[in-house]
């Protein structure tokens, strides 16, 4: 018996070792590693990522707040209308001086979209807007308030929740989010009194959530100080919106912010160190195109 | 044969079905050698002679039958010089020869056990003098001929061709009349010596002449009591009643119908359409006023065709006189296909997914902002303006479908006239021998013990509901369609048209 069990036992099956199939000596689990792909976080790079989450929350606020503006019939349409189209043009102009910022060779000239594709889109943008406008004032008159205000809440949610923040998750669906809020826009829209109410909000939240977001992307990866900066700002001009509509607002506004901002890295991180991420032989095969 | 008196018994063996036939017999021997049994009428003549043919046809069968005085029988039957044992049964070979089912697997392969099928199976193998009755040969014979004269005068391959054929599928009376002309060319090109085309011509021909004795009374009734004009303005005033009921739901699907909340302009929009269109059609009752009751009244002259053809008639003026109700369908039943063609589309595209023809599934995939904004505002507009279109399109539906009903109620009563084998039962009823299919054996007590028991075989009536199968048309197509349920309720959901499923498999 001893003579045998100086023979060392090998993990392989086509020779017999004398022992059950399912032996395993002392090098049981010898190979398993444990969160090897850990990141280790930073408490104010977290912090400042979570803007976000944050700005897009605040860009969500301001729509809202445009609608019961001019609902209260504080806010007329055209001013909307003017103040959407100035902001697109400037928004065009900074997002173009960030191309030429970036692109210092003009190698992928042919992918670049020239002024007046982008010009065609924003025609057939208000366009459409405005050929459609009366259908969708008067698309919801049956329909009672509540049911529309549930149906919008409901949709904004899914905004947030779709919307892609930079992370590569199984939730994210960029198509989803914007429909859902245009979706959103437009059960708004049709309870503003006049067809140009309604042109002026769809007009406005396409530009809030189709465009803004981009642009925001774009500066943030061209200039990540500037980020910082942003979230703030648009942090504190939502918050002066909301303390003019009501405080309610306000409060829950600043509230939630702190909590997302400040909170949030702090639990993720002390988090952390529970992590308990199995790797070993038994993972799947991952095909590297090296 | 058993009357004849003594003699040999001549005939040949079919070897795979291990059956002897006897032909004939004869007292003298004037085959020689070809005889392959004897017919003894007593016990005790026993000649030599058959002892020595036994020793000599070694490789045959030898057939002894031996009829007593007393009636009792015996059969031996000797295969290279071994003795077989044979039970003997009695049967009359005429109730065969009249039967129309016997003889009616002549061109099945199929070797099943059921000693019908054996039987007819080996009568179809004989060449049995078919001595039908006389009066049935001579009845078969006038409606064979008949039927030619008729099927040349009125050849209907014209009708079969071309734009006759999409006119007259949309009428059921030429439909109707159409498919009786292709079943009389069928019989008339048929096999008259197979017993099935036989009784088939006989079904078809008392189907025939009932149904035109039908029609002649109802119209020897409309003539009579001058039911025509009093009949059109029935339809008339009903017609009326019909397109104020139709004028009353418009509106009231206008309103707020059932509280259910609708889109305003679009509920107005579409009910003063359709309102326009019940206008229409009043004015085209106006028209038709008038001249209803002479076409009524011509119509009942449809009598000679048949009962059927008549009720056929009624079935198209009720499709005639409910043609706004289709009208109706048709455009409710479009739009709302179309809207929910559209829906589902954008359903998709809401969820960044596309389908894939190629594959038959759905893949995710990259839109531009303008597709994703333009396809959510429509998305929007037909998701909130489905419950009008729907509410439309499921009123009409179901008009459309009492109208339906009312058809196949019809149709039914048609075709059950044109299936139901009318010969084939009253003979039943009577007891004909012609109906006879089925075989019964009895025993026949011998009296002297030691024979082989005798079974005697007769040839009884069949069962009503194998009758039925056995005498179903040959002339005529079957009609394969079936229209399922669920693929009705399918074209319901999804708004596709729905046909009258008696019309759709059409050739």
């Amino acid at each position: 018996m001893a003579a045998r069990r100086e023979i060392k036992w090998r993990k392989i099956l086509y020779e017999h070792q004398n022992v059950p199939d399912n032996y395993v000596d002392e090098s049981f689990l010898e190979e398993m590693k444990k969160n090897l792909y850990i990141r280790n976080y930073e408490y104010w790079s977290v912090v400042k990522a979570s803007g976000e989450i944050t700005q897009q929350i605040s860009s969500m606020c301001l729509f809202i707040v445009s609608f019961i503006y001019m609902d209260d019939k504080r806010l007329l349409p055209d001013t909307l209308v003017l103040i959407t189209i100035a902001v697109s043009v400037v928004g065009y102009i900074v997002s173009k001086l960030v191309d030429k910022f970036t692109t210092v060779d003009s190698s992928d000239d042919k992918n670049q979209r020239t002024v007046l594709e982008d010009l065609k889109t924003f025609v057939m943008f208000t366009g459409f807007s405005y050929c459609l406008s009366p259908v969708l004032a008067s698309l919801t008159e049956t329909i009672s308030t509540d049911t529309i205000y549930a149906m919008t809440t409901v949709m904004l949610l899914a905004n947030l929740a779709f919307h892609n923040y930079g992370v590569q998750a199984a939730l994210v669906s960029e198509a989803f989010s914007l429909n859902a809020a245009i979706f959103a826009s437009v059960c708004l829209a049709s309870r503003l009194p006049t067809s140009w109410h309604a042109f002026a909000t769809v007009l406005f939240s396409l530009q809030i959530f189709g465009l803004w977001p981009r642009l925001r992307h774009k500066i943030k990866e061209t200039f990540p100080a500037v980020n910082v900066a942003l979230t703030v700002v648009l942090g504190s001009l939502t918050l002066l919106a909301l303390f003019t509509v009501s405080m309610v607002p306000a409060v829950v506004f600043i509230l939630g912010h702190v909590f997302i901002t400040f909170i949030c890295p702090a639990w993720l991180i002390s988090l952390q160190p529970l992590k308990n991420n199995i790797h070993g032989p038994w993972d799947e095969a991952v095909i590297k195109n090296d | 044969i058993l009357n004849r008196k003594s003699g040999k018994l001549y005939g040949r063996v079919i070897g795979e079905e291990r059956l002897v036939l006897i032909d004939e017999d004869s007292v003298h021997a004037t085959h020689g050698d070809k005889s392959i049994g004897t017919f003894r009428k007593l016990v005790e003549e026993e000649s030599n002679e058959n002892k020595n043919k036994i020793k000599r046809f070694n490789k045959c069968i030898f057939i002894d039958l031996c009829c007593n005085t007393d009636g009792d029988i015996s059969c031996d039957i000797i295969n290279n010089s071994e003795k077989l044992e044979c039970n003997v049964v009695v049967f009359e070979p005429q109730q065969f020869v009249d039967s129309y089912f016997l003889n009616w697997n002549k061109l099945t392969e199929t070797k099943s056990e059921n000693i019908v099928d054996t039987l007819s199976r080996l009568l179809s193998l004989v060449d049995l003098n078919e001595a039908r009755t006389v009066l049935l040969q001579k009845l078969q014979c006038m409606v064979i001929f008949l039927f030619q004269i008729i099927g040349y005068l009125l050849d209907n391959r014209v009708a079969r061709l071309g734009p006759l054929k999409f006119v007259a599928s949309c009428s059921s009376l030429l439909d109707h009349q159409i498919s009786r002309r292709q079943e009389y060319l069928n019989a008339r090109g048929g096999d008259h010596r197979l017993s099935r085309t036989q009784l088939g011509l006989a079904n078809v021909c008392l189907r025939q002449f009932l149904d035109t004795m039908l029609g002649m009374t109802v119209m020897y009734v409309f003539f009579h009591n001058n039911l025509s004009d009093q009949l059109a303005a029935d339809i008339i005033t009903w017609a009326y009643a019909v397109a104020d009921y139709l004028y009353s739901l418009v509106t009231w699907l206008m309103g707020a119908p059932a509280g259910l909340k609708l889109n305003k302009q679009l509920t107005e929009f579409l009910g003063h359409f359709f309102l326009y269109h019940i206008h229409l059609w009043k004015g085209y009752l106006v028209i038709l006023q008038p001249v209803l009751s002479s076409v009524l009244w011509s119509a009942s002259l449809l009598g000679v065709l048949g009962l059927t053809s008549q009720l056929c008639f009624l079935r198209d003026v009720l499709s005639m006189m409910t043609l706004h109700i289709y009208c109706f369908y048709v455009y409710a039943a479009r739009i709302y296909q179309f809207q929910v063609y559209a829906l589902s589309a954008f359903w998709r595209l809401f969820r960044g997914k596309k389908w894939n023809m190629l594959r038959q599934r759905l893949d995710s995939v990259r839109y531009n902002v303008d597709q994703l904004f333009l396809g959510t505002l429509l998305f929007t507009i037909l998701l909130f303006t489905l419950p009008t279109f729907a509410l439309y399109y499921v009123v009409f539906t179901l008009l459309r479908l009492i109208v339906l009903t009312a058809h196949q109620a019809i149709h039914t009563i048609v075709q059950t006239i044109d299936i139901f084998p009318l010969f084939s039962v009253v003979m039943w009823c009577l007891n004909f021998r012609q109906m006879t299919g089925d075989v019964l054996f009895t025993c026949v007590t011998q009296k002297s013990s030691n024979l082989l028991p005798v079974f005697s075989l007769q040839i009884i009536q069949m069962p009503i509901r194998k009758l039925l199968s056995r005498s179903e048309n040959p002339f005529r197509k079957a009609q394969e369609k079936k229209y399922l349920w669920s693929s009705l309720i399918g074209d319901l959901v999804w708004g596709r048209l729905i046909y009258p499923w008696v019309e759709v498999s059409h050739p």
